[in-house]
């Protein structure tokens, strides 16, 4: 991860910690983020230079408008308005990397092809805690190319129980 | 007796012969013949048979060297059909060995093709069953795809909220078993 993307994770947990909401903010954030990555119109509009910032700025604003803590889209402003709208991915999942490091756990990124109810995001942290020995803290990434089920991620294990897994292991026996 | 003839024609007188008629001049003759004849005798004699002897010797030598040359003749005969001999039999050898190569050049051109008809032959059988596997391959792989698409898609149709939801909550317990 470059100093640049460090540096900006810094800045934006510092002022998550300022509001008294890492949890939240970072959350907030790790989805924009991954909104932004699987988005290439999205990306490619967040970080024209021709596009001038306050039309970069406005954009977000409309798509997290009632959505988002004001925190978080201001976050996301500053971000973008300093022409680093497409690494906001990668400061998202740096910023979430350090607010769990922090709070003692690690991040598990879960892809799903459905969102999770409360309930279950609950459960699935209390099995994981279970069976790796350590606190996590789940974000969901909504992928439908898993099609069923989960993937999780937690540093280099990797937990795969996704329906596409499943139709990946068929065709390859076929 | 003769003598004594010789004096009677003589004593005769002129016969219109050429005896003589007066004796005295056949004894002159006579004696004339003797010494021309002893002078024949003791110089032209030893003359004569010096030149016999020079002439035989001379037709000896004309022959020994007619037969030397009869001889080499004879002898550059015999090398120039020895010659004629080594000729034909290296004309012989020439045509064996013309015949041996061209026996080899054979044996190696129809050798060389038929490895070439064995080589293409294998060839064609490897590209024939590269082909055979690549198809078979391409074929499965074509089944596989639309097999599983159809099969994802049924897959997709019929998860609906409730079936993926089972899915999370079944990820969550095979979790939790395992720890």
């Amino acid at each position: 991860m470059s100093e640049r993307i460090n540096g900006y994770a810094d800045a934006v947990l510092a002022i998550a910690h300022a509001e008294g909401d890492v949890k939240g903010i970072s959350d907030e954030l790790f989805v924009v983020g991954r909104a932004v990555d699987t988005n290439d119109d999205l990306r490619a509009a967040i970080s024209d230079a021709r596009m001038p910032a306050e039309r970069k700025i406005q954009i977000m604003d409309d798509l997290l408008d009632g959505k988002a803590r004001a925190a978080t889209k201001g976050l996301v402003s500053m971000v973008v308005g300093a022409g680093r709208g497409a690494d906001l991915g990668k400061i998202a999942a740096a910023v979430a990397e350090r607010a769990a490091t922090s709070a003692g756990k690690q991040v598990a990124t879960v892809r799903s092809a459905v969102a999770l109810s409360d309930d279950q995001t609950s459960r699935l942290a209390t099995a994981l805690a279970a069976k790796l020995g350590i606190e996590v803290d789940v974000k969901v990434i909504q992928d439908s190319s898993v099609v069923g089920g989960l993937i999780t991620t937690v540093g280099d294990t990797v937990i795969d129980g996704s329906v596409r897994t499943r139709l990946n292991r068929l065709r390859e026996s076929l | 007796m003769l003598l004594a003839q010789i004096q009677v024609i003589a004593a005769e007188g002129p016969n219109g012969k050429f005896i003589p008629s007066d004796a005295k001049e056949m004894y002159w003759a006579i004696a004339a013949f003797a010494v021309i004849f002893f002078f024949f005798v003791k110089k032209g004699v030893p003359l004569i048979r010096e030149a016999l002897d020079k002439g035989q010797a001379a037709a000896v030598a004309d022959a020994t060297a007619a037969e030397a040359a009869i001889a080499e003749s004879r002898a550059k005969i015999a090398d120039a059909t020895a010659e004629l001999g080594d000729a034909d039999a290296q004309l012989a050898q020439i045509m064996a060995d013309s015949q041996e190569a061209a026996q080899q050049l054979r044996v190696d051109s129809a050798n060389r093709t038929q490895q070439l008809v064995n080589d293409m032959w294998a060839k064609a059988q490897a590209d024939v069953e590269s082909m055979k596997t690549q198809a078979s391959a391409d074929i499965q792989a074509e089944v596989a795809s639309q097999a599983m698409g159809a099969a994802e898609q049924v897959v997709r149709a019929s998860l609906d909220d409730a079936g993926q939801s089972t899915l999370v909550d079944n990820y969550i317990a095979r979790l939790g078993a395992s720890s």
